[in-house]
């Protein structure tokens, strides 16, 4: 049987733009997503769902209150701040839709850079890379700096550096919103080929459609609460 | 570790804002130039001065007239330029109450301008002595003959002239010995000629260098004063040298009615008297320095603030991809720490040209010791880490979701 991955249990988060300005972006949303699954995050902006991404990335902090969260079977709140980093790294890779690749450093650095924070040895992170960069068909453009990449290109070292740590869950925020409807595709089918074979569970954010259905199955959002 | 690609990073940032690196290095520069240029001067002079004290002859006593305070801190060269308070009778009385003076001698000043032909020299130190001073000041010569007491007796009009006073009276190649110079307006056979000693400095005031020496009888007809300038001692061996000084002063004081219009030193004491001096110079110096690196350092924390600023986004990125608090905190850290400790070897390495230099068109034999290169870099790399606290400290607190929405 499949193990939960990630669990929610009505959970919240409120932003305070001003002491009585408040927007609640998340309400009560409750939500199990199983180990291996391949799904799609939608609806329309503003519906919260980047902070959703953000609390399960464990990029931020839901509110206080009996709402309950479990990434790996780890609960943030029972994390310190160098928990919660050890957590992120090994557990979770993000990929953007902006790349955020490290723009002084070449593909090679950026997606070595993951595993020494992990501490991994030196050789093992130099054959992991390498293997990387090579399935992702990047072994020509290992000391190209992300400014001498086409989109597709930086969003596979992104794809790279995000599987470095060999992470159970990977988080995608339009990962394809930067790119031509080709490249696209060849990212769609990237991640959705690392989900079969590699059994990584995805969570990709999108507003296509197209994208959308390509995943397994689709939650939506309006108004920080579940709709489906 | 961490330590090998934050570095690489620092020096890749640092690359990449060429200019803002080095006018962020610039004070750091400065700093540690000054320190250690000043440092190796000071080090050199001080070298320099001891080994010719100790070169001037051993076991020397100086009774100058006036009053020189080898003791505090402040030293005024005026006092060195006294009124002619001693007299024979000291001399005589040293020569009856004080025991364990080996050698002694006693000088009258001869002011006026020395001239042969055409030539005139006006800064001449000309002084009337005893046979033995060039033996007493360890002084050989180098063509002619030394003063005898015959020349005493016959209160003969010749001279002894320094190296320096030959070559500015005399072609190269010019034999002196013989010669006839013009001195106190009368005429005066060169009879010898010293040695020239490379920076000869001066037991009191002197520089053997440039001095005209005759006989102490010569002397003392010609100004019909018989004012002492300086009486010169030589103990018979370093251990009796305190004593005999005590002893001098203390007979001279008598023969003054406890006036004490002179003043005696010892090797020992001109030693203090410069090291005191040195210590205002070195205390001095590290002030203008310690200014200079905390200004240094202040440029150093506005560029780090400025930066961490311009890089939240990577900041960010870092943490998203599992960079901890700590992670962070190093690697602004050691980037403020690669900036200074670069300007720190630029600085070193300027200082080190600098010394060269001043050794060859100075001839200040300045000298950079380890220690002072060491200091210099381990300073810089504090500042740097010092400096460098509050800018990594504020970037490592950065919240990554806030700092990856930072455009």
């Amino acid at each position: 049987m499949e193990s939960t991955v990630i669990k929610l249990k009505n959970l919240s988060k409120t932003f305070y733009l001003t002491k009585t300005n408040k927007v609640e972006a998340l309400k009560n949303v409750s939500l199990e997503i199983k180990q291996g699954d391949f799904l799609a995050l939608m609806g329309p902006s503003g519906s919260g769902k980047s902070t959703l991404l953000n609390l399960v990335g464990l990029l931020d902090i839901p509110d206080e209150n009996n709402g309950e969260l479990l990434i790996d079977d780890h609960n943030p709140k029972d994390l310190n701040k160098t928990e919660l980093a050890y957590l992120r790294r090994d557990t979770i890779g993000f990929i953007f839709q902006t790349f955020n690749l490290l723009p002084r450093m070449n593909a090679w650095e950026n997606v070595l850079l993951p595993m020494r924070y992990a501490k991994v040895p030196r050789k093992s992170r130099k054959d992991r890379t390498k293997k990387l960069l090579t399935m992702m068909n990047l072994q020509n453009r290992i000391k190209h700096k992300p400014a001498e990449l086409s989109g597709g290109e930086r969003q596979r070292v992104a794809i790279a550096r995000a599987l470095a740590n060999q992470p159970k869950i990977i988080l995608a925020d339009e990962p394809t919103g930067n790119l031509d409807s080709k490249s696209g595709q060849d990212i769609m089918k990237i991640l959705k080929e690392l989900n079969r074979k590699e059994g990584v569970t995805m969570i990709i954010v999108t507003h296509d459609q197209e994208i959308a259905d390509m995943t397994d199955y689709t939650i939506k959002l309006k108004d920080g609460e579940l709709c489906s | 570790m961490l330590i090998n690609e934050n570095v690489k990073f620092a020096f890749s940032s640092l690359w990449g804002n060429k200019i803002r690196s080095v006018l962020t290095m610039l004070g750091v520069i400065i700093g540690v130039f000054s320190v250690i240029t000043l440092v190796s001067i000071g080090e050199g002079l001080r070298n320099e001065f001891s080994t010719q004290v100790s070169d001037i002859g051993s076991n020397l006593i100086i009774v100058a007239s006036g009053q020189i305070d080898t003791e505090s801190e402040s030293f005024n060269p005026a006092s060195l330029l006294g009124n002619a308070t001693l007299s024979v009778d000291d001399v005589d009385r040293l020569k009856e109450e004080v025991p364990n003076i080996e050698k002694m001698v006693w000088t009258i000043n001869m002011p006026s301008q020395v001239s042969r032909d055409d030539k005139t020299l006006r800064s001449t130190i000309n002084f009337a002595t005893q046979p033995e001073v060039l033996e007493i000041m360890t002084y050989d010569l180098e063509s002619g003959r030394d003063m005898t007491y015959g020349d005493m007796d016959a209160k003969a009009r010749v001279v002894i002239l320094g190296g320096q006073v030959k070559n500015s009276l005399f072609d190269e190649d010019e034999e002196a010995i013989d010669q006839k110079i013009n001195l106190v307006n009368e005429e005066f056979t060169v009879i010898g000629v010293m040695e020239e000693k490379e920076n000869a400095i001066s037991f009191g005031d002197t520089n053997f260098n440039n001095v005209i020496i005759l006989p102490f009888t010569t002397g003392e007809e010609i100004v019909e004063d018989s004012s002492i300038f300086r009486i010169i001692l030589q103990a018979d061996s370093p251990e009796t040298v305190d004593t005999v000084a005590t002893d001098v002063n203390n007979v001279i004081l008598d023969q003054h009615d406890q006036n004490e219009d002179f003043s005696v030193l010892t090797q020992e004491d001109l030693l203090d008297l410069f090291e005191s001096f040195f210590s205002i110079l070195t205390s001095a110096i590290t002030g203008i320095a310690a200014i200079s690196l905390i200004v240094g350092g202040i440029g150093i924390m506005n560029i780090m603030l400025v930066s961490v600023t311009e890089r939240t986004r990577e900041i960010g990125i870092r943490k998203s991809i599992g960079a901890t608090s700590t992670n962070i905190l190093t690697q602004f850290l050691i980037e403020a720490g690669v900036i200074s400790l670069i300007g720190g070897g630029i600085g070193v390495g300027l200082a080190f040209i600098a010394s060269q230099l001043i050794a060859i068109y100075a001839g200040i034999p300045a000298t950079i010791t380890l220690q002072a290169l060491l200091l210099g870099l381990l300073i810089s790399m504090g500042v740097g880490i010092v400096f460098g606290l509050a800018p990594a400290i504020k970037a490592a607190q950065k919240r990554p979701i806030e700092a990856l929405r930072y455009e």
